[in-house]
Order: C-alpha cells, then structure tokens, then sequence
C-alpha cells in the first residue's frame, strides 16, 4: 500500500513541482531578415542613406560585435515626381573612426512639396521602397533672446531665454529645434567651448520626458495661428562671448513619428510594466524611416559677463 | 429613428390593452417550504387560459384574468410541483410554498429557470444554480462561480486559472457584476484566481450577455445579477467545508420565524496561517510575512406584513499580503533597532438596504440605498532608532512611510417598479442616482520631520443618473417582445454626458418547442478601467468619463433559434454583431507606475467590434447531466493613437472556444464530473525582429543603438488553452446533515498552459529565447463539505 502511495504521488508531486516554466524554441514567426532602409532628404549638398538588414530576434548574435550587418551590394534609387533619377553610391568605412558606412548622392534637386520615392534592392531581399514629400523652408521671422539672470543650478551659469519667430504654413506642420554653441573666454581668440545646444522648451507640453534634450521637436497642434513662436531658454557660462547656431527644421510626418518612438521605446527599455512601443516604420516591405527635413541656420551671438 | 420607432411600437402596444374592469389578479410569493427563501423565477402557469406569469428576483408575481376561475401550476426546476384551483371573486393575494425534489432530479445548469427555453423574449441569458455546481470540479477545493460562468459560450477566460470574464469580446470593466443590486467593482481574490463570492451564501447566479432588458444599465458587455440568500424562516441550518486553501462557514435562521431570518457567512485563507511558525523560525523570529484573503456576507430581513418587506445585507473582503521585520544589530558605537513593514491590500465593501412594497395586486416596488467601495493599498513603513553608547546622547530616530491608494466609492439610491397590467403585458419602470467618488492613484510619502509628499491624480466627484421603462407584451400566440429605453446621464466637473439607449427584443415561436428570437440593444457606461495587462490586477485603476475621456457606448445585435429536443434536453444558436465607441487603452509606452502623470494623459480612446456565433446543448435532468458549449469570435480593437491607426486583434480575440462540462450522478452517494475545455490561444506583443537605428542629431552613438520591430500590437499568438479536470464527489446523509467529500483534479494531464510569455536572454548560448510561464500543472485537491 505504502509503495503504491508513492508510485502514485510522487510523479504528481514532481510534476506539480517543475512544470512552470517552459522555452519554446523556433515558434516565433516573423524571423526571416528584411532589408532596413535610413534615409533622410536633407537641404545638404550630400544625401546620406543607410542599408542594413534587419535580425530575428531569436538569431544568435557575436557578443563581441553586435552591430546590424551593412548591406555594401545594394542599389538605391531616388526618384523625384517629375522622373529625375538620382542613383545612390556606396562608401565603405574609411577608418576606424568612421563607423557609418553609407550610400550617398550629390546634387540632389529638392524642391519644396514634390513628392520623392526611394528604392532599394539587395541580393537575398525583398525590395523595399517608400514616399516622402519634401517640407517647404519654413523661414525664421526673427530670433531674440534675453538673460534671465543666474542659474539656481550653478553660479558660474545664466539662463538665456531664446525666441524664434516664424510664420506656420496651413496644414499640419512639424517642426525641430536643435543647435550647435561655441565659446570663448571673454578677452580670449582660442575657442573653449563647443559643445550641442539644449533647448529647454518653456511650454511644458514640447518637454515630453523621454525625449533627448538636445532638440525640441514639436507639432503646429496649439501654435496660435500663422505668426508662430517657440521659446526655448538654455544654461551659458559666465564670462564667455557666445556663438549659437539655431537649426530650424521644417520635418515630414514621418520624421516627427519616427523620433518620437523611437525614442520613447528607448526610454522604456527594461519597464516591463510599461506598454509596448511600435516604432512608425514606413518602408514597404522592409523596415526604416524615409523622412525629409528642410533646415534653415541663424546664429546669434552674446556675451555674457562675469 | 429607432427611438422614434420604440416610441410607435409603445403607441401600437396600448392598443391591445383591453379593460380591466371585469379583471380579478391573483397575486403573492413563492417560497422554498424548507427555508422560507423566494424562488427567483418561478413559473405560474394557468391551465384554463395557457397563459402564466414568472416570479421577479423577490419571489413576487401577478397574473390577472378575466375567468371566474383559474387552475395555477406553481413550478421551479428542482422542485415538486403544486396545483392551485382558485374561484376568483375578488382579488387574492397569498403565499405559495414548493418543496425540493428529490436529489436525482437536479440539473446542473439550466436556461431561463423554469421558463422553457424557446417561450421568452430574453436571449444570451442564463442562469446557474449553486447547488448544482459543488458537484463540478475545483480548483485547490474551492468552488468558483465564475469558473462556471467561463465555461458558458460567449464567455471567455483571462489567462490561465484567472476568474477575469470576457463577455463577447468586452473587457471585464464592462460586466455589470450586481451582488443584491449593488455593483462590485473587483470581484477577484488572489490576484485573479478565485472570485469574491462566497457560493455558501449565494442564492440565485443569472448572466446575461446580449438583448439586456431596460432595466439593466450602465456597462456595455454583460450583467452578472447574483443574489444573496435571504436566510432560512424556518430553523437554523448551516453548512462549511474545509479545502486545501481555504474553509468556509455559513448559518442561517429564523430571528422570528416566519417574519425575521438572518444569514452570515464567511471565508478565510489559512496558508499565512499555517506558514508562519515556519517562516519566524527560519529567521530566527525577526521575519513575518504571508498572504491570506478573506469575505463576509451577512443578511437580515423582515417581514412586516404581506405588503411590506426589508433587507439589509453587506459584503466585506479583503486581500492581504503582508511583510513585518524586525532586527536588533550592534553597530559597536550603539544598537540600532528596527523595524519595516510593508505590504499590499486590497478589497470591496459593499451594503444595501431595501424595502420591498407591494402598492396593490399589480404592482410590487422595490427601493435601495446602497453603498458600494473599492479599494488598494500599497504601504511600506520603516521605523529604526538607534541608541548611542555614549553617555547622555540621545537616540536617533529614523523614519519614512509611503503609502499608493485608489479608491472608487458609490453611494446610490434607486427605485423599482413592476405592474403587471395582465398576461400578456408586464411594465417595468425606475430610476437611480449614484453619487461616484474616484481617488484613481494618489502617493503620499513622508521622511522624517520632513513635509509629506503628495503625487498622482487628485481626488474626483461624479453624478450619474438612469431611469428605464420597459413592457414585456405579447401580440397573439406566436409573437412576444420585451421593448425598453433606458436613459442615463453622467455629471462631470464640466460636462454631462447624456444617453437615450433603446432596447428591443423579440421572440416568434416557430411550434411549441422551438422560437426565432432577436434583439437590439444599445448600452452606455460612464466609468473606464485601467489595466495594465488586462489580469485584473487590483492595481488596475476605475476613472470616470471626463471632459477629455469621452464615455463607453456600444450596441450589439444578437438572433437565434432555440430549441428544446427533449425533455429537459434544450439546443440553443445564437449569432451577434457588436460595436463599441470610447474604450480606453494605456498609449504606447505609459506605465501606471509613472505618478508624475495625469492618467488621462497615458490614455487613449478607441473602438471596438466583435461578432460571433454561440452554440450551447445542455442536458438538465437525469442521472447524467451537462453542456457543450462552442463559441466562434471575432474581436478587434482601433485606436487612433495605437498601432498606427489599424484595427488589430483583441487580447483575448479567441477564435474557438470549446467546453464540455458532465455530472454523473451513479447514486445518491457518489457522482462523478468532468470538465474539459479548449480556447485558441491569447495574443500578446512581442517584438520579431531588431534592426539599425535612424542617425539623427538627437542621438550622437546611433550605431549601436537598435529598434525592436513589432508586427503590430498584440501581432503573436500564443499556443491554444486545452485541459481536462475531473472530481468525484461521496455523499453520506447523517443524522444531522449531509457530509461530503469532493476529490478534484485540475488540469489531469498536467498541459503546461501559456500564462504568460516573454523574450530572455540566454548567455549561455548567447541569444534570446520565447520563454513561456504556466501556472498549474496538475493539482490534486480535496475538500470536506458538511451540511446541518
């Protein structure tokens, strides 16, 4: 009786004990690679864009070299809505100090709210494409600023307060702020600081947490109107003449979408009670961002005393 | 124009009511003979004209005729009939008592309690009586309402061994779940597993999930309308049972018999119990922790006269987990001494108190105030001090408390009316205010002699307002509808939300055992909850409609042919279609943690369909009993803010659903049960693929940096749900009672279930795996139930 007992238990205790936990091998679909395409039309002399191939997340990855695999025999293709061909031309990586390795053309006519198509074929993948109109330059009316006295932070710092004034055009429109600041020592000829400008937008609502501050990108969603403004202030050193190169950027849609996801997914990274980020994607057939910035440049200087 | 069309068929439905002068009523209550408790549902059948009435959730009926006489049949299912032959002179008003049948004649679930399945108007309801499924399996010797109510078709279940309800593709905050008229709003016990109503002091379980009459309002998928037992007017009885987890006690009896009874009930949990000598030795007694839940139901009620009678009954429970220490540590300049204890809880209070009148032989009233709370708490509390050696220094004292509350409270008054103008015309009308109070999330920290520390959402108010009328009317024979509106209105700080929800249903009987019915119902509902994973956590948040969160509305159009093939055998298909406006979902990357937030902030609202078909054969009576049920769904979801704008599936869109549930009675001392269930698996969102991020300026080190790729939202599929549990009950009758032992396996072939899965790094092999957690292998239980 007592042998019977534990033939009978023991089995049910030791499943009852170990069943739990369970790896699944090979069942999730969706792990065939897909050609990524980064591609951004830029008002730039260069037109910079970059083919990798996407991994299964099951795939074993070379802990030593984890980075995405560049695709070097591919053919891209610009296409403008008016049938002007740009091909794109691969450069390898230079030195070692050049990690971005990328196809590139030159001479690239964009003209404002002209529809452009890019293609990219590679042996082994499916062929990727997609569709970006190109933002109209969205000029700055005028840029001013005004010293907001010392820092609480620190009392080497003072608060700078920055307006750009531009006019919004009808439709939805997004936009970015980012920059670049150089400095020298009041009476000095040698620069001592270089350094990316941080906004700090004064409209909590373009302050979203997860995103990066060192730019600011925003919607037109509660702009008051065509003659529109956005006010950033920004931390300067004491005793520093001051040269700050503004970037406004016109963006696409898909550009603002893109950012923002990306960004709050990698904000999230490791939450696991927060929900999911899908990260807009709008190449077809593949993965990637194809988006559009038109930039316009202004730069200020001031000099901030001891 | 469907309300325009409501209003015309009201017009046209007064035409056919005849004068009443000539007219005699026949009114009163039907009783248990044993326990003096009303039957809910009860059939009144008059021979003579082949017209009947049905008792209402009191026991009260009213059937009126223009005969001199009238033979009545008093029936309910279980229970032996009575023929009553009345000379109606006058109007009479009187009590009617039916004993129980013998114990091989119960059903294990039956439709529309002793109104024939193809007869009334009301369709996708059923109703499960608690008797019957202590016979059933459990899971660790508990029995659970709501598991029963998962294996009905249109009803899904959550994840693996949750009591989470899924009523034709609606999420749980949309289940009316009324215990005596009172919404409860977390009906769980740990974490999901076992549902809060105790089936020792449950009278009567009814579900509807399609063609709800007007009376019902105020969520968009189901109501569960449980009611409590009254408590015997005869004697004292009781009845317990002793499980593996759990134990649970209940007596009843007369305060005056006939007049006054009471009834109290309670359950406790016991492994904290049972654990805690072994955890305080295992840390030399600085360590306290464990985890209980427990519930209480109590009831009195009075009966003043025939006319007038009172309720008052309450609910309370909590879930406890709790976590105490204590430590003395020599730190060589002094002993520090302290003390931590944190800790999670939650739980409903809920009380009504009810006054049943009877104005006249047609008219039965029913008034409520009733109070109804939920509540969770999250507390942590560190207390040290520490006592230098050196002479004359004072201690030090270090402290911090912080403490995570959210709350809903209701307070409500309503009022019920039921006029029974003849057969074939039964009106029901009323109204309700409910005054809502939500704390949705609100931290409170302190340290030392520091300010506290307030965050989260700020404490809120909220107005809302119903009224319904409805006719349950018959034209001719073969056609019979139930044609409502409900209206209601919800008061916010700055805006009311207002909503005229017309209900239609009607029945065309086809022959004498089988009908066609439809129905048409459209449903409002004002208050949102906030999951994070849809589980039913008790961290999951109720927010009313707000200026920005616009309420739920939704309507379904249901048909379908019912059947009865044989005595006591009845067939049921019914198809639906259903759409829903204003669900709510955490946006892509919210986390309910984040109390820098407003809530309305990490919310978005979007819509919803599903459709489906429902297949049900059930068997009442004999020696072997059951159902197969089989559901076909579809359910999707669309925010604007969510997946891009496309429809994707549901978490719990689950293509098939199959259960089949038997009890075999082999005599009145053992019966044997089995269940076995299959559902397609839950969806869930995983990322596939990982690929280059986009250089821009915002990130300098792009290279490295990936995107995890997601297909869509809920874009995986996970493995289908199957599992068998059996049980075998032996009954023996005592002198005093009957004494049970119930033996259960859950889950006999110990399938390893999906509970939930998830994607891990293994740095063995250095790669990411699909992990899946399952929760219950197999689990053999047994419990000892007693009666006296």
């Amino acid at each position: 009786m007592k042998n019977k007992f534990i033939k009978f238990v023991l089995p049910v205790l030791l499943i009852a004990t170990f069943g739990c936990e369970q790896f699944i091998e090979g069942e999730l679909p969706g792990q065939d690679p897909r050609l990524v395409l980064n591609a951004s039309l830029e008002n730039k002399d260069t037109l910079k864009v970059y083919l990798t191939k996407s991994r299964g997340l099951l795939e074993k990855v070379d802990p030593n070299n984890q980075e995405h695999k560049i695709l070097e025999n591919g053919k891209i293709v610009l296409k403008s809505q008016d049938g002007i061909v740009y091909p794109f031309v691969f450069k390898a990586r230079s030195n070692p100090f050049e990690n971005d390795a990328h196809y590139y053309a030159v001479g690239v006519d964009l003209k404002p709210n002209a529809q452009y198509v890019i293609t990219a074929e590679s042996p082994g993948f499916k062929s990727v494409s997609s569709e970006v109109s190109f933002p109209e330059q969205v000029l700055i009316k005028d840029i001013t600023y005004k010293r907001l006295g010392g820092s609480t932070n620190s009392a080497d710092d003072e608060l700078v307060e920055i307006s750009v004034k531009f006019e919004d055009p009808p439709g939805a429109n997004f936009y970015q702020i980012s920059g670049f600041i150089t400095g020298k020592y009041i009476g000095s000829n040698d620069f001592s600081f270089i350094s990316t400008l941080y906004p700090i937008p004064v409209n909590p609502i373009y302050d979203t947490e997860f995103s990066s501050s060192d730019v600011i990108l925003f919607d037109d969603l509660i702009l008051k109107g065509k003659e529109s403004e956005i006010v950033f202030r920004t931390y300067l050193s004491k005793g520093v003449e001051w040269e700050i190169e503004i970037d406004f950027a016109h963006v696409s849609n898909s550009y603002f979408q893109y950012q923002r996801t990306s960004d709050l997914q990698n904000y999230n990274q490791g939450d696991f009670l927060s929900q999911p980020v899908l990260v807009y994607n709008n190449i077809i057939g593949g993965m990637g961002i194809f988006s559009a910035k038109n930039i316009q440049r202004k730069t200020i200087r001031l000099t901030i005393e001891d | 124009m469907l309300k325009y069309s409501l209003l015309f068929v009201f017009c046209l439905a007064s035409l056919f009511v005849r004068a009443q002068s000539e007219r005699h009523t026949v009114s009163g209550t039907v009783k248990d003979a044993e326990t003096g408790e009303s039957l809910i549902g009860a059939n009144i059948f008059d021979k003579k004209s082949q017209k009947g009435a049905t008792t209402n959730n009191y026991g009260f009926f009213s059937y009126s005729t223009a005969a001199k006489d009238v033979e009545l049949v008093f029936s309910y299912v279980g229970y032996d009939s009575k023929l009553i032959l009345i000379e109606l002179k006058s109007d009479t008003l009187f009590t009617v008592e039916l004993s129980p049948a013998g114990l091989l004649n119960e059903v294990v679930i039956e439709a529309e309690r002793s109104d024939p399945i193809q007869t009334s108007t009301q369709m996708g309801s059923i109703n499960v009586p608690l008797r019957e499924i202590k016979n059933l399996p459990s899971l660790m010797g508990e029995v659970d309402i709501f598991k029963i109510i998962q294996l009905l078709p249109g009803v899904q279940s959550g994840s693996e061994g949750s009591s989470g309800l899924y009523v034709r593709g609606g999420s749980p905050d949309q289940n009316l779940i009324l215990l005596d008229g009172v919404p409860v709003y977390n009906a769980s016990h740990l974490f999901g597993f076992f549902s809060v109503f105790n089936d020792g002091a449950i009278n009567n379980v009814e579900l509807i999930k399609g063609g709800f009459p007007a009376r019902f309002g105020g969520r968009l998928s189901s109501v569960i309308d449980i009611s409590m037992k009254e408590g015997n007017m005869k004697e004292f009885r009781g009845e317990g049972s002793i499980g593996l987890i759990a134990s649970k006690f209940t007596i009843e009896g007369p305060i005056a018999k006939d007049k006054t009874s009471f009834i109290i009930s309670g359950r406790r949990t016991y492994l904290d119990l049972i654990a805690r000598p072994l955890i305080r030795k295992s840390t030399d007694g600085e360590e306290d922790l464990g985890y209980y839940f427990y519930d209480f139901n109590a009831k009195v009620n009075h009966i003043f006269n025939p006319k007038n009678r009172l309720y008052l009954s309450y609910y309370g429970g909590d879930d406890k987990a709790y976590s105490k220490y204590e430590s003395t540590y020599n730190r060589g300049d002094g002993e520090s001494k302290s003390e931590e204890n944190v800790g999670l809880g939650w739980g409903n209070r809920i009380g009504a108190l009810r006054w049943n009148h009877v104005f006249n032989q047609r008219l039965f009233a029913n008034f409520t105030s009733t109070f109804t709370q939920y509540q969770f708490r999250l507390f942590s509390d560190y207390d040290d001090i520490f006592t230098p050696n050196t002479a004359g220094a004072k201690p030090v004292r270090d402290t911090y408390y912080s403490n995570y509350n959210s709350r809903i409270r209701d307070v409500a008054l309503k009022a019920d009316f039921d006029f029974v103008l003849n057969p074939s015309h039964y009106f029901r009308w009323g109204g309700m205010w409910i005054n809502h109070q939500f704390a949705p999330g609100v931290f409170v920290s302190k340290e030392n002699q520091t300010p506290e520390i307030r965050e989260g959402a700020k404490e809120t108010g909220s107005q809302e307002l119903a009224a319904y009328i409805e006719d349950d009317f018959s034209l001719g024979d073969r056609w019979k509808f139930n044609l409502g509106m409900h209206f209601s209105s919800f008061l916010t700080e700055n805006r009311t939300y207002s909503s005229f929800q017309p209900r239609i249903a009607g029945r065309f009987l086809l022959n004498e055992s089988s009908s066609l019915k439809f129905s048409y119902v459209e449903m409002a509902q004002f208050v949102h909850l906030l999951t994070n994973a849809g589980l039913g956590l008790p961290t999951d948040l109720w927010v009313p409609s707000t200026d920005r969160i616009r309420p739920q509305e939704s309507y379904q159009f249901s048909a379908g042919y019912f059947k009865k093939i044989a005595p006591g055998v009845e067939f049921s298909l019914e198809g639906y279609y259903k759409e829903m406006d204003g669900v709510i979902e955490y946006e892509d990357g919210a986390s309910f943690l984040n109390l820098s937030q407003d809530w309305q902030d990490k919310v978005t609202s979007g819509e919803g369909r599903s459709y489906g078909l429902e297949v049900l054969l059930q068997k009442k009576t004999g020696k072997t009993t059951g159902w197969v049920g089989y559901t076909w769904s579809k359910t999707e979801r669309r925010f604007d803010d969510l997946n891009f704008g496309e429809w994707f599936p549901f978490r719990y869109d689950r293509r098939h659903d199959i259960s089949i549930t038997t009890v075999h009675k082999f005599s009145e001392k053992i019966a044997v049960s089995g269940t076995w269930v299959f559902g397609t698996g839950n969806f869930i969102t995983v990322p596939t693929q990982q690929y280059q991020l986009a250089p821009s300026e915002s990130q300098n080190s792009y290279w490295n940096r990936s995107v995890d790729f997601f297909e869509s939202r809920n874009n995986f599929q996970m493995r289908n749900y199957h599992r068998l549990d059996l049980g075998i009950n032996f009954n023996k009758v005592k002198k005093r009672g009957t004494r049970t032992w119930n033996v259960s396996i859950y889950n006999v072939y110990s399938r390893l279930n999906p509970f939930y899965m998830n994607i891990s790094f293994d740095y063995e092999k250095q790669q990411n795996q699909l992990t899946q957690f399952s929760l219950f292998p197999i689990l053999p239980s047994v419990a000892y139930r007693f009666t006296f």
